[in-house]
């Protein structure tokens, strides 16, 4: 009897310490990152929250005033999470967080561009979701306007206007055509979720003047298309 | 002048000019156009193997070609936006490629399938460039945003933020020997960078051109670094140190490409003067000037320069080939 209770002792021992052990020097990994205002390009201050796959939050930091920076350390390498930041000022966003398996300390990186919920706020596009004179969507585009389709998701009262720029100034030739690429806009989101009542489309006849074409060839790239913007229009 | 003389005189000059590098045989480049784009051709680059060269262009596609006969294989087709770089991985395997619409992608060289479409650039991606270890796991991209990145191919996942440049970085490389990374910005540095991924400070600020850097590129040994500008400038720097080792005018217009051959001193050069240039950068040795007629986005060579592959803003694709074998610059594995 002595004998199997120094052996069942040692082996609990053995267990505790392991266990301990592994606690010790479970594998962390951690993100750091940047915040701005998406608009202007400051950056912000505000508090960052990680929440697990179940929804329970795990961290909340809050990002430097100076430079808008965070840093999050204590992630299971593996595990998907999401960064939310809610802060009265911006759009709700959600930005998911999928870390690779790692058996050594890792650090990750994720900036995060927040979208300032005020009506009147132009949220530029920033690809180019049509061919020059045409307006069904590009194959792939989809990738893109899901995070709109997320975003008006998460801001259930936002109401907006798609706003569709010309790809040149004499737009005589198809004087449609921006009504018809912000009406395909409109009608991926409708598709994907979003009320129509929430949306409406403006297709205007001139280029953006806030991206006019370019003048001549200074660095790589001229082709030019006319923008496309999410105008806040309601809260 | 007497008939002796006369013999020695001819004997000397004789003497003199065949001990002279053969310029003439270096200049012997044909140029063949195999392919083109729908569009201007913003990037090439040449696999490790030199059996295939990538383009990339404004057409928003990547083509694939044969090397050395110039084929066109397969085009691969998903950005929504100009393909502004493109980088083989050491194993040639994969392929990544930088664009207008702000992501990174990789290939399957392959197969042509897209395998992982990596997002996280807030501007488009200019500069990509895959890390030289043998199982080429990591990608490092330059953007509009300002920023270096750095991404774990396997995974997605964006491992570094580099942060420092003051205006839109252009390019970036990856030392051979794995220790560093360069970027170059419009804000006319070059930035060296260790690849240590808990260090994020700059090892080093290279200052130098007075115009915007628009790439720059380690040589095989790591030992030196060269850069191009908007001015037509190029500059090799000691990468050890980031001493000024030669800085010359190559160019009349924005050079946006540079590549070194497996020698490590012999540099292609190609601008939108509608020249490329072959150097000798121990002079520097101009060793050939091809007038093309258009402007020139990109260049690259096979290792012995043979070959040099050649980006043109008119949407073709052009082969540079070297009519002789006399003086072949010395092979060694390596690649742009």
């Amino acid at each position: 009897m002595k004998k199997f209770t120094i052996v069942f002792a040692a082996i609990s021992m053995l267990f505790i310490t392991n266990n301990l052990y592994s606690q010790l020097v479970k594998t962390v990994v951690s993100v750091e990152g940047e915040v701005y205002d998406a608009i202007t390009h400051k950056p912000l201050s505000l508090y960052v929250e990680v929440v697990n796959a179940d929804g329970k939050r795990i961290q909340k930091v809050q990002s430097n005033s100076q430079d808008g920076s965070y840093f999050i350390t204590g992630l299971t390498p593996g595990g998907n999470f999401e960064i939310r930041i809610a802060e009265l000022d911006y759009m709700k966003q959600y930005f998911p967080l999928s870390l690779p398996n790692t058996d050594k300390y890792m650090e990750y990186s994720k900036d995060i561009n927040l979208i300032p919920k005020k009506v009147g706020t132009k949220i530029l596009i920033p690809i180019k979701l049509f061919e020059s004179g045409k307006s069904n969507l590009k194959y792939g585009s989809d990738l893109f306007l899901k995070d709109y389709v997320d975003l008006l998701k998460l801001n259930p009262t936002v109401s907006v206007k798609i706003m569709s720029f010309a790809d040149e100034n004499n737009s005589s030739k198809n004087p449609d055509l921006t009504n018809q690429r912000s009406a395909a806009i409109k009608e991926f989101l409708i598709q994907n979720g979003i009320e129509g009542r929430r949306i409406t489309t403006e297709g205007i006849l001139t280029t953006d003047p806030a991206f006019p074409p370019p003048l001549g060839k200074a660095s790589k790239g001229k082709k030019y298309l006319g923008t496309n913007y999410l105008v806040v229009e309601g809260l | 002048m007497n008939k002796s003389l006369q013999s020695t005189f001819i004997l000397v000059a004789f003497y003199l000019i065949s001990s002279m590098p053969l310029l003439s045989q270096m200049l012997n480049y044909t140029m063949t156009t195999v392919g083109r784009h729908n569009d201007e051709v913003l990037a090439v680059f040449v696999n490790e193997a030199n059996t295939m060269f990538a383009t990339g262009s404004l057409d928003e596609t990547i083509k694939l070609w044969s090397l050395p006969d110039g084929k066109e294989l397969n085009t691969l087709k998903g950005h929504l936006g100009a393909v502004y770089n493109v980088s083989f991985s050491g194993n040639d395997k994969l392929l990544a490629s930088g664009s207008e619409d702000m992501t990174v992608r990789i290939w399957d060289v392959a197969t042509g399938k897209e395998l992982k479409v990596l997002r996280g650039h807030s501007g488009p991606v200019i500069g990509v460039y895959f890390s030289q270890d043998d199982n080429s796991a990591l990608v490092a991209s330059t953007s509009f945003d300002k920023t270096v990145k750095l991404w774990d191919v396997a995974s997605g996942t964006e491992v570094k933020t580099l942060r420092g440049h003051t205006e839109a970085t252009n390019n970036v490389a990856y030392s051979y020997d794995g220790k560093t990374i360069a970027s170059c910005s419009d804000d006319s540095t070059i930035r060296i960078w260790s690849t240590d991924l808990h260090t994020t400070a700059p090892l080093m600020i290279l200052r130098g051109h007075h115009a915007p850097v628009l790439t720059v590129l380690y040589s095989f040994d790591s030992k030196k670094l060269a850069s191009s500008d908007a001015d037509g400038m190029v500059i090799i720097w000691d990468a050890k140190t980031g001493e000024i080792l030669r800085k010359f005018k190559a160019h009349n217009d924005i050079t946006q490409d540079v590549a070194f051959a497996a020698d490590n001193k012999t540099l292609v050069t190609g601008s939108l003067d509608h020249h490329v240039k072959l150097w000798d950068t121990d002079g520097p040795n101009l060793l050939m000037d091809m007038d093309l007629g258009v402007g020139v986005w990109s260049v690259d060579l096979v290792s012995d320069a043979s070959i040099i592959t050649v980006a043109c803003d008119d949407g073709t694709v052009r082969l540079l080939k070297r009519n002789d074998n006399t003086k072949p610059v010395k092979t060694k594995k390596g690649r742009k």
